[in-house]
């Protein structure tokens, strides 16, 4: 496939909720083969795209160009990083490693885009979840993910600091079964959840 | 379970949170990736490591 490279899988400046246009529409056979290779290769390897190929599947029943092409573009930033991979990192003894740590803890970031479904007004909440430690600078260091999600809120938030809270609740949520399931292979672990920005005013 | 869970607050910029919830620029997206550890694997990566 002879395809002009792409460094992110989706153009911020693309409003895909803009099905208002006199768009053609795309053909959905083509469309839904193309959705569920993406869907099968962000569950699996790429947490990269899993955004992206969560915001094009709401398209699946009446896709259209722009959808296809959004969606041909995943399949190029693919291409472009077919060389990418997830690292995980052991943890050293040696004190000028970024990874010299006593011991690991599963670390997991969480972030909301309030009413980032404009049809619906609902929110995506997202986290991911790796292990990690907290360095000599009180910085935290992942070493690689083993866990991640991006999931539409069940309910409306009202505020960004609602919809922060509800991804947040989420979170904790998936950090404890992760971290019952982790204790069975490593005693001692401790869990830290890291979240976003939460704007007041 | 008291204290299993500890909070703490990230900005913007160091959330990888944030490649979950929204389409990013190229240059914060690429930064957000090397701090998930989702790299380029080239000739010096070498062979896996794997403990005996």
């Amino acid at each position: 496939m002879d395809a002009k490279p792409a460094k992110s899988p989706l153009d911020p400046q693309t409003d895909l909720a803009n099905t208002h246009c006199e768009d053609k529409p795309a053909n959905r056979k083509e469309y839904l083969s193309m959705v569920g290779s993406l869907m099968y290769a962000a569950l699996g390897s790429r947490p990269d795209i899993v955004f992206s190929v969560t915001a094009l599947s709401r398209y699946n029943v009446q896709p259209l160009e722009m959808h296809a092409t959004s969606a041909k573009r995943v399949l190029r930033y693919l291409k472009t990083t077919a060389e990418f991979r997830i690292h995980y990192r052991r943890l050293t003894s040696d004190p000028q490693s970024p990874h010299n740590s006593p011991s690991m803890d599963i670390i997991g970031y969480t972030d909301s885009d309030w009413a980032g479904n404009l049809m619906t007004r609902k929110s995506v909440g997202g986290c991911v979840f790796g292990l990690g430690h907290t360095n000599a600078n009180e910085e935290l260091v992942m070493s690689g993910l083993f866990h991640w999600q991006a999931k539409s809120q069940s309910v409306v938030a009202l505020s960004t600091l609602e919809a922060e809270y509800i991804a947040c609740s989420h979170a904790t949520q998936e950090s404890l079964w992760l971290s019952h399931m982790m204790k069975e292979a490593a005693e001692g672990m401790a869990v830290k959840i890291v979240d976003g920005p939460v704007p007041i005013g | 379970m008291k204290g299993a869970v500890k909070f703490q607050y990230v900005t913007s910029e160091s959330n990888p949170g944030d490649l979950r919830t929204k389409p990013l620029a190229v240059p914060r997206y690429e930064r957000l990736l090397q701090l998930i550890g989702l790299t380029p694997f080239g000739p010096d990566d070498g062979e896996p490591e794997y403990d005996e």
